[in-house]
Order: structure tokens, then sequence, then C-alpha cells
């Protein structure tokens, strides 16, 4: 009787089918999660930002109610007839516009300070 | 020489199995870690979205009364006092879902200390704490009630 003889290369070559693709698998899972938690961690700066600069807002208004002056204090500026403050926070901007007279609220926007990078290296600047 | 060449055979098995499951090992590690980092991820958001909430319902709220009043949800928060700053937390528990919850996965403390500028202003700090207990995640704020009811 005549065996087949057994040869471990269809073996290997499956094995290491299987090696690449739990391997490709794995990357693409820790690339993915470390995505996730980088994510997740700007977003939960962003809340802390976001509410620090909402509370320095509340208490510019209640000083600003209490006693006029200190809107000079605060920077405000008059701008299409309202009284803009701007404060800062890591990089964000709470916007704060008041009525003149009643000091009522008329702009509340937190916005994050954006600067194009037109910076080029190894471009020609024409001198 | 068939002996020989058998041995050579079990051999050359053995080390591609061996291989096989270093390498599996080595992989199912690096698909924990990744498992771990997602968790990690879940766990930072869902503090993020319970400790907004409970920064709204402060913002919301008059008073530390009115505010134990607003945060309670079947039960679910006790008032925590007694402390000597004079400060009041109120303590919160909601399950793996972020509904409320007697029990207890994740557990929300919102603190509300007397801010040492204004009379009106309150420092409210929101810790939210993993069911082992750690700190996932605080977010300070502050507020301003006019009228203030010290217990």
């Amino acid at each position: 009787m005549n065996k087949a003889p057994l040869r471990l290369g269809p073996l290997a070559i499956l094995l290491l089918v299987i090696t690449i693709a739990l391997a490709s698998l794995s990357i693409l899972t820790v690339t993915t999660a470390r995505a996730d938690l980088a994510l997740a961690q700007r977003f939960a700066q962003t809340v802390q930002i976001r509410y620090r600069l909402e509370s320095q807002g509340d208490r510019l208004l209640s000083e600003v109610r209490e006693d006029r002056s200190k809107l000079e204090e605060y920077g405000a500026v008059l701008e299409d007839g309202l009284y803009v403050c701007r404060l800062n926070s890591d990089g964000y901007t709470l916007v704060i516009g008041l009525e003149p007279e009643s000091l009522e609220v008329r702009i509340w926007q937190i916005h994050k300070d954006w600067e194009p990078d037109d910076h080029i290296d190894n471009l020609w600047s024409g001198d | 020489m068939k002996n020989r060449l058998n041995r050579l055979y079990h051999l050359e098995t053995f080390i591609l199995m061996g291989l096989f499951i270093l390498v599996t090992l080595v992989l199912s590690r690096v698909f924990i870690s990744g498992r771990l980092l997602s968790q990690k991820a879940q766990q930072l958001t869902d503090a993020v979205c319970l400790a907004e909430n409970t920064a709204e319902l402060v913002r919301a709220s008059d008073s530390k009364e009115d505010l134990a009043v607003l945060l309670d949800i079947g039960g679910n928060a006790e008032t925590l006092t007694g402390t000597q700053d004079g400060s009041v937390t109120v303590r919160m528990s909601y399950d793996r879902d972020m509904k409320p919850s007697p029990q207890a996965y994740y557990t929300v403390d919102a603190r509300i200390g007397d801010s040492g500028e204004r009379k009106d202003e309150h420092d409210v700090a929101v810790r939210v704490y993993d069911p082992d207990g750690e700190e996932i995640y605080v977010l300070e704020l502050t507020v301003s009630w006019q009228e203030v009811h010290h217990e």
C-alpha cells in the first residue's frame, strides 16, 4: 500500500496566512481603540474648558450687573450696538454680547481659536 | 533513514506549532490591550456624559435643597453633609447603561462648596468614579444662587 507523503508546506502556509490575518486584525483593533480613547480624552478636555469658560462668563455677568464699571475691567468693547467681552481659556474663546442699557445677553458663543497653518517648509520666498 | 526523516518531520511540526502558539499568545495580548483601551474610552465618554448631565442640573437648580431633589431619580441619590467647611455632597449611582439605579456601576459625587470670592457663588465639583472606586473624570464649575440655604 502506497502512503501519500506527509508534507508540512501547506500547513505552514495556512498557519502563516492565519497569523498574518490575526496580526493585521490586532493592529487594527489597537489603532481603533487608541483613536477612540484619544477622541474621548479630547472630548473630556473640551467639556472641562467649556464649563470653565461658562463659569467665568456667569461671574462676569453677575459682577457687571452689580457694577457697570466692571465692563471696562473685562475689556468690553462696543461692537454693532452691543458690549462685547471675550474670555479666553486653553485656545477657546467665549464671546458675550450685552445690551448697553439693560445688560441683557444677546450673544453667548464659545468657539475654538483657529489660525491657518500657512508655514510651508522648503518653499522659495522669492528673495 | 526512515526513522531520521520521521524524527525531522516531528521536530518541524513541533517547531511550527510552537511558533504558531507563541504568535497567537502575543496577538491575544494585543487584542486584550485593545479591548482594555476601548473599555477605558467607553468609560470616559460615559463619565463625561454623566458629569455634564449633573452639571446642567446644578446650573438649573436654585439652591442646595433644590439640587438634591433634582438629582434624585428613583432613590439613586443621597445627600452627605457634616463636613467642616460646610460643603454638601450629593452622591448618585448609575448602572452600566447610565440609568439611575441603587446598584452602582458609576458613582457620581457632586460636591457643593462656598466660593471664597462672592457670597452667592458656589464652587461645584462633579466627580465620576468607576466600579473600583477610581476617579474617571472631574468637572468643575461655579454657580450663583441668590438665596442660600445652609443646613
